[in-house]
């Protein structure tokens, strides 16, 4: 009996938990901006709003076309999480990189991101420039 | 530690392991927290602490490469089950005192990332990090709760007729 009833309180917990954070979290709670720069020209900077939950790849993927690179680092739309969580993009639109000789450098604020588009965390009024970058160059 | 010990050892990692990815769609639903407190309650303390450690090595090269930001804290997560079992839980069968436990776990299991998470992110307010995770805590912590309660004992009966006991000088008595 004791089972049954510890049972039946935990799932209440559970329930009443998911309800309360779907209930909290459909609110926009912001703005950035998002500019591309490949290496040859630089488009202009595009708003948009976001979610407690949204990352910044949610941004991305939801209003651009976006290519990742799978766990072999080959390049794939399913833009599956590969390393702790974390997604490697090849490809934003007219923003494209191989991974290889050029990948795409990350800015906030303009500043170099030292974190992964999966990690960094939205701000109202940020904005994001996703650069080509040749490797090894400046 | 004998050769047949090693393989038994090898192959909880293996059912903890393959358990795990078969729910990983599902997010902090999981069976690992059961296992690891069925063979813990089996093997002795220093039995435990090699299988989670082999399990943690395994999980992380699998994820991505030894990242320690995640490797640290499970290990010390994961090992507090065999610091607990073998100390206040006094190896305790009793599925309800186990029962709380592993829901407590839960909790503590998503705390013991924050810090790593501060450090990693550079953010270094607490509270976000608390809040944003409560919702995925609460679902391991029921989940923990209701496998241990439901299914601990039965388990822990057919482990009881496999050779899994051989080795195992504590007297175990699943049947009361």
């Amino acid at each position: 009996m004791k089972k049954v009833v510890i049972s039946i309180a935990s799932i209440i917990l559970l329930i009443t938990t998911l309800f309360f954070f779907s209930y909290n979290n459909n609110d926009s709670v912001g703005t950035i901006s998002i500019i591309l720069v490949n290496n040859t020209d630089q488009s202009e900077a595009k708003q948009f709003t976001f979610k407690k939950e949204d990352s910044l790849f949610d941004i991305i993927d939801r209003n651009f076309s976006v290519v990742c690179g799978d766990r072999f680092y080959t390049p794939s739309t399913t833009c599956e999480k590969v390393t702790f969580g974390s997604r490697v993009i090849f490809e934003i639109d007219d923003l494209i990189t191989d991974f290889e000789t050029s990948f795409i450098a990350i800015y906030e604020n303009d500043v170099y991101s030292n974190l992964g588009i999966d990690s960094i965390v939205l701000n109202d009024g940020d904005s994001f420039r996703f650069e080509y970058k040749e490797v090894g160059g400046s | 530690m004998n050769v047949k010990r090693i393989i038994q050892i090898a192959l909880s990692v293996a059912i903890i392991f393959t358990l795990e990815q078969a729910l990983v769609f599902l997010p902090n639903v999981q069976l690992t927290t059961l296992l690891i407190l069925i063979f813990v309650s089996v093997y002795t303390f220093k039995e435990s602490v090699i299988m989670i450690t082999i399990y943690i090595i395994l999980d992380t090269l699998f994820f991505g490469g030894f990242n320690l930001f995640y490797m640290v804290p499970m290990l010390i997560a994961w090992n507090l089950i065999p610091i607990a079992y073998h100390t206040f839980l006094q190896n305790t069968n009793n599925e309800i005192t186990l029962g709380i436990f592993v829901f407590v776990f839960g909790f503590v299991y998503g705390w013991i990332f924050i810090p790593f998470n501060m450090i990693y992110t550079g953010i270094e307010e607490f509270w976000p990090y608390l809040t944003s995770d409560i919702l995925f805590e609460v679902i391991m912590a029921v989940t923990n709760l209701l496998t241990v309660l439901w299914l601990y004992k039965p388990m822990m009966r057919i482990i009881k007729h496999t050779s899994l006991l051989e080795d195992t000088k504590t007297e175990l008595s699943y049947n009361k």
